[in-house]
């Protein structure tokens, strides 16, 4: 049995991962963690979630003790709770973003948490898409491009892609500093009637039970997976981010393609 | 006509360094300084003759957005070296001056049309690689057990951040970026090395890291005055050492940075792997 919490647990990801793992009771005990007890704006009808009262934490994470407490006799922590785009601006990228990120992955070393899964997003890749390589692969203009992994340099064009950033710099200090397991998931464009967002999008679009079924892979994965980055991609055409990294090391296997 | 640089923080270390080294040169820059107090840092060597003229130097709080924004006003370049300087700092003092800091040092520069940034990032943004060998056994002195030829870490791999600290050199190299792709300004970075008021490399854990203080003006200098073609880079910026683990050829080639010092390794027997020291 995994004692997993999730933060931000009313969000759109966060809503189907709760569901997915819920139904499994024999192997995991899930908990939520929000600001608010409500549905973000983005999540469909028909998924939203029932958290009982003794799994919830009402928490915006500006609070180390509070967020200590939270997460302890917690194994993994989930932390999707986040300014979902930047668009709240500067305080909000800095209030839920930087500061949130680091009361998260510090109260989890104080509560003894093994395992962190960090919410990323492809943002933190994404100058290189509007590249012009990128753009004739992208468009089939071009059928070869340097395929951008976690290993290469990141690109971010906002606030937003660089407070991932952040957080996946924190991931990196606690796995080889706290020697917590943490595991970034740079994840692509999911949107809740999962149809494509906008033509021209399949490249980087993840449906929800792809991207929960990478979050689960990365709650599941074995203990001597201590750091990593992966990409959470649909099996798309013209997907010029690496998805076989995640293949390899946890197993993901992506039932759906743009 | 010369360059207008405003060097942030300049009763730091590095930053008084950098803004003498600029001042003594008049014919091709006009060096100012902001700092939070007009008082030299603790690190910095006792030299009560450096106090910045007063219309060289501006009271700039980086937690304080609206005097960062007229520091930078009418600068060409601003190299900023304003920030927490103790990789052992409580958050709070890594989120308001390397963070929120970093933040508005950028955003200040967008606003008033400044061209480039010079944003002073550190080595410890690699520290972590000194977990894995051969670094960890260069940080160890084992020098025996270093091979004649390994990879020297560069711009290109994954940062390796090991506190606060450092990932906040991550966020700010982050921002740079940002505001390079997306604003068009030109902003480099550079991963400083262990520089100290005694100028020398005396710690032989630290020795391979080490950077001299001309040695880090020169780079700075050398970024300040770099084509305008340079959009974004980062460079390590650190002395030609023994037993350097990380990359100066990419800062040599793009900027033309020549190190004139380096601290040298005294061996008492390599091949026995024993404690080397530094000279």
């Amino acid at each position: 049995m995994t004692n997993v919490m999730i933060t931000g647990v009313y969000g759109l990801i966060a809503g189907s991962t709760y569901n997915h793992l819920v139904r499994e009771p024999d192997r995991y005990a899930v908990c939520g963690l929000a600001r608010r007890r409500q549905p973000s704006d983005r999540v469909p009808a028909d998924e939203v979630i029932s958290v009982p009262d003794d799994r919830f934490v009402l928490s915006d994470l500006s609070d180390l003790k509070q967020v200590t407490e939270a997460v302890s006799g917690m194994d993994v922590v989930v932390h999707m709770a986040a300014d979902p785009s930047g668009q709240g601006g500067w305080e909000s990228v800095l209030q839920s973003n930087v500061i949130g990120a680091y009361n998260l992955f510090e109260g989890c070393r104080l509560a003894g948490v093994e395992r962190v899964v960090f919410a990323s997003s492809i943002q933190v890749s994404a100058g290189y898409r509007r590249e012009e390589a990128y753009e004739r692969f992208r468009s089939g203009a071009a059928d070869d491009v340097h395929v951008v992994t976690h290993l290469d340099p990141v690109r971010p064009l906002n606030l937003y892609a660089s407070s991932k950033i952040w957080g996946e710099a924190l991931a990196r200090v606690y796995a080889d500093v706290h020697k917590m397991s943490c595991l970034c998931i740079r994840i692509g464009w999911v949107v809740g009637d999962d149809k494509l967002p906008q033509p021209g999008a399949g490249d980087i679009w993840c449906s929800r039970r792809d991207i929960v079924q990478l979050i689960q892979r990365c709650v599941d994965a074995p203990d001597d997976v201590r750091f990593d980055v992966f990409y959470g991609m649909s099996n798309n055409e013209r997907c010029w981010v690496d998805v076989k990294h995640a293949r390899d090391v946890v197993g993901y296997e992506p039932v759906d393609g743009g | 006509m010369e360059v207008r640089v405003m060097v942030t923080g300049v009763y730091g270390l590095i930053a008084g360094a950098v803004y003498r080294y600029l001042d003594g040169q008049p014919e091709r820059f006009t060096a100012f300084g902001c700092a939070r107090r007009e008082a030299p840092s603790v690190r910095a060597p006792t030299d009560a003759s450096f106090i910045l003229p007063e219309d060289r130097y501006f009271r700039a709080d980086l937690a304080d957005y609206d005097s960062v924004r007229k520091a930078v006003d009418g600068m060409d370049v601003v190299v900023q070296m304003a920030a927490e300087p103790d990789e052992g700092a409580p958050f709070e003092k890594i989120l308001n001056s390397n963070l929120i800091g970093a933040y508005h040092v950028f955003e200040a520069c967008r606003d008033a049309g400044v061209k480039r940034v010079v944003y002073a990032s550190s080595v410890m943004a690699s520290w972590g690689c000194l977990q894995d060998e051969p670094y960890k056994a260069i940080y160890e002195c084992r020098f025996g057990d270093v091979p004649s030829d390994y990879h020297r870490v560069t711009h290109l791999d994954p940062p390796r951040p090991t506190e606060p600290y450092s990932a906040s050199k991550v966020w700010g190299e982050a921002l740079a970026r940002t505001y390079s792709d997306v604003h068009g300004m030109s902003c480099l970075c550079v991963r400083i090395g262990w520089v100290n008021a005694e100028d020398s490399p005396y710690k032989p854990e630290l020795l391979s890291t080490w950077c001299s203080l001309r040695d880090i003006s020169h780079l700075v200098e050398q970024c300040v005055a770099a084509p305008d073609d340079l959009r974004f880079d980062i460079f390590y910026g650190v002395s030609d050492n023994d037993y350097r683990w990380v990359d100066t050829d990419h800062a040599k080639k793009v900027v033309g940075f020549a190190p004139v010092d380096g601290g040298k390794v005294k061996l008492n027997d390599p091949n026995k792997g024993t404690q080397g020291q530094a000279q």
